[in-house]
């Protein structure tokens, strides 16, 4: 298996720089219509869930945006990566996010 | 629905020396479309081995200067993920590495992604990519991200990539000559495998490259859905919307379907009419217009009604309602352990629990989908719709009113109402007492509304027609025929002689050999009130609840089969302790009404759970509590009417 992308330089990552750092707060508690960047996944979720929402692109770095919630206040549908995705909080609570 | 039929067979080995690629993708993504344009009308399906899952292989063709080359397509379920969480993702997981029995591995992999959301589709691409077998990939709604302002060089992705790329328009088949030409010989395609990434921002910092590499822009959000879904998701407005759009959904089917149906009936009585006058022999007359003209009639007429459900049904999972209807009622769905999406196979299940059990292949957790099928059969289907109308109308008269509502119309909701709660409450305690209570995470994406293309409404409508029709003309056609064979044999020809016509009907009713069976097995329903006559109805009814009314025209209008209601209204009890009461008095027909809520009289239900759930066992769970609530329901109700009505 090789070992690095085909990719052309891998740019660094660029994370918010000299911004304070924000205290992270969990995605459920993103207000409807604000965005916010995912700085984690919780270490104590099952590792199929962290993963699976991973692949979804709930990873570090992204930022997501919380769009609608349903009348009985679940799920919610966020917006990322160019897509909308509904989660449950109980999926939805493993995502660490930031103010932006 | 047909060749699911078949099951796991010969027919979804691939063809034999052709190289076999792997389809995988997530859902939404097009990739069935991008299978149809590749394999034409040569689809395979059946299941794969001891699951569920159904299981597509096709041919391709490409026409090269060599002459023709084949190739074999496998349809893999849609999935998000290769590190699978459900079991259907499990069957991707496995077919891919060569893990499931009696399938071999597919030598290539063809990544289909919708290219508006390419971003969060590196993902799968990295992970197919990293099995190190050869990759090529599907790009597919290229017109779509043009119209919505993206962009992407496909020769500078594919050079980043380090694979094969093609874009495509599954719709229009644009794009596909490439693609079948690339398909053709797998064995050229350079090879570029993935390690996995070490972390997010590695992981992010690689995508970031890729998609730079190739000046990919993306789509402007789609603005049109953003607006119509303010107000559909509304919370206030929105919920609003779901509930006219259910109610409309009955309104135009139960209205529009009213005056369609009576044509068919028409049709049917002026068919069986000509064909008793035509046929010089009494008895194959009798054959034709009442058992088979008759019986299948008393189905067909419910054609217009089933078409018009299908129909909408269609329409509102192609223009992305359905999605919306999920989200709404997800919290809902919550209280009884399952999701969002088991709300449309319940919704599809008043039409018929068949379709219904079969929507439930879009919810990934096997555990939900078996919980959804067991409670599917409970909501009130069109088939019981007749039985209700016959019985609710016994019971109360036409005029009665409730305030500015009839009384018949209330009773009905209250059926329906029984149906939809029952079938909650059995999910619920299938959820958590029988499958045990393992959450898969929910997760459903939201797909952008579009305009339902007229051909995939129109192929979804007559797959549900075409079940429906190979139904009425198998189970319900055979056991119209055989019933009248039962209710009309030994012929006693000797012993009618000199009778009037109508005493003669009776006289071999009474001793035919379905009245034996009735007789036989009437004392279990004894304490339900049913005589044999019902019973015998009832065996008629396991194979198709409709089959009750026919049946019942069958018995007690062998005198007068155009008015069977005012013969029931009079018939009384002919022996036994009850006899001279009336048999169908009201603690009866409410007894009966509850019957025909829980039994799960009908082989077709029975039958798609097997091939759902591969296997007897859930079919006869599924059989078994249900017939015991039948039972045990109609007993209490009925010592509830007696009570109340002294």
């Amino acid at each position: 298996m090789a070992a690095s992308p085909p990719a052309a330089s891998p740019p660094a990552a660029s994370p918010p720089a000299a911004s304070p750092p924000a205290a992270p707060f969990s995605l459920t508690q993103l207000k409807t219509g604000s965005s916010a960047l995912i700085v984690g996944l919780s270490e104590d979720a099952p590792v199929e869930v962290t993963t699976r929402l991973r692949h979804l692109g709930f990873r570090a770095g992204n930022v997501v945006e919380a769009r609608r919630r349903a009348p009985l206040r679940d799920p919610v549908m966020y917006r990322l990566l160019g897509y909308d995705m509904c989660l449950r909080a109980n999926e939805a609570c493993h995502v660490s996010v930031v103010a932006l | 629905m047909t060749a699911a039929c078949h099951g796991p067979d010969a027919s979804v080995e691939p063809t034999p020396g052709t190289t076999r690629i792997a389809l995988v993708g997530s859902p939404n993504a097009g990739k069935t479309s991008v299978y149809n344009q590749l394999t034409g009308m040569r689809a395979r399906t059946g299941n794969y081995p001891g699951v569920t899952v159904t299981r597509t292989v096709g041919t391709g063709r490409y026409k090269g200067p060599d002459g023709i080359v084949e190739f074999t397509i496998e349809d893999l379920p849609g999935t998000y993920s290769l590190h699978p969480i459900s079991p259907d993702e499990q069957i991707v997981a496995d077919v891919l590495n060569g893990e499931m029995t009696g399938i071999t591995a597919p030598e290539s992999l063809s990544v289909v992604v919708d290219v508006t959301v390419l971003e969060r589709s590196m993902s799968l691409i990295a992970q197919a990519m990293s099995l190190g077998k050869p990759t090529m990939i599907v790009l597919t709604m290229i017109d779509e991200l043009a119209t919505r302002g993206g962009h992407v060089d496909i020769d500078a992705f594919a050079a980043a990539m380090g694979v094969p790329v093609v874009g495509v328009v599954g719709s229009r088949g644009k794009g596909f000559d490439a693609l079948r030409r690339l398909l053709a010989a797998p064995q050229d395609w350079p090879r570029a495998p993935i390690a996995p990434p070490r972390d997010d921002d590695e992981f992010n910092a690689w995508i970031t490259s890729v998609l730079d590499a190739a000046r990919y822009r993306a789509p402007e959000p789609d603005a049109r859905s953003a607006r119509i879904d303010r107000l559909l998701l509304h919370p206030i407005f929105g919920t609003l919307i779901f509930f006219a759009v259910m109610f409309l959904f009955f309104q135009v089917i139960f209205t529009v379907a009213a005056p369609l149906q009576d044509l068919v009936e028409q049709g049917f009585g002026w068919l069986g009419t000509q064909a008793a006058e035509l046929i010089p022999n009494s008895m194959i007359a009798g054959l034709v217009a009442n058992g088979i003209i008759g019986g299948v009639g008393a189905v067909l007429v419910f054609i217009p009604q089933i078409m018009l459900m299908f129909l909408l049904l269609a329409l509102l999972e192609d223009v992305g309602y359905m999605s919306r209807a999920a989200f709404l009622v997800d919290r809902v769905m919550a209280l009884t352990g399952l999701e969002g999406r088991a709300f449309v196979a319940m919704l599809s299940s008043m039409a018929c629990a068949v379709p219904g059990i079969m929507a439930t292949r879009t919810m990934p957790s096997s555990r939900d989908r078996i919980a959804t099928s067991m409670a599917a059969p409970l909501m009130t289907c069109s088939a019981r719709l007749p039985v209700y109308i016959l019985l609710i109308g016994l019971l109360v008269d036409n005029s009665s009113r409730v305030g500015p509502f009839s009384t018949q119309g209330i009773a009905m909701f209250g059926m329906y109402l029984l149906g939809g709660v029952s079938a909650m409450l059995a999910a619920g305690v299938f959820k958590a007492r029988v499958l045990g209570g393992e959450l898969l995470p929910f997760y459903m994406e939201m797909p952008p509304y579009r305009f339902p293309s007229p051909r995939s409404v129109a192929l979804s409508l007559w797959d549900s027609t075409r079940a429906f029709l190979q139904r009425a003309g198998t189970i319900i056609l055979a056991t119209s025929i055989v019933l009248w064979f039962l209710l009309n044999l030994p012929t006693r020809t000797a012993e009618i002689a000199g009778m009037s016509e109508a005493d003669a009907a009776a006289h071999v009713l009474d001793n035919s050999i379905a009245a034996s069976i009735g007789k036989f097995l009437a004392p279990i329903f004894e304490p339900l009130g049913f005589d044999w006559r019902i019973v015998v109805g009832l065996i008629g009814a396991m194979a198709a609840r409709e089959v009750f009314i026919s049946t019942m025209g069958q018995i007690f209008a062998a005198v007068d089969p155009e008015n069977p209601t005012l013969l029931l209204t009079s018939a009384a009890w002919t022996s036994g302790p009850h006899q001279g009461e009336l048999l169908f008095n009201t603690p009866t027909i409410v007894a009966l009404l509850i019957f025909f809520a829980y039994a799960l009289l009908c082989m077709s239900t029975v039958a798609t759970i097997r091939r759902e759930t591969n296997s007897w066992r859930w079919p006869a769970i599924a059989w078994t509590y249900m017939i015991v609530l039948a039972w045990v329901g109609a007993f209490l109700a009925r010592q509830l009417t007696l009570a109340l009505t002294g």
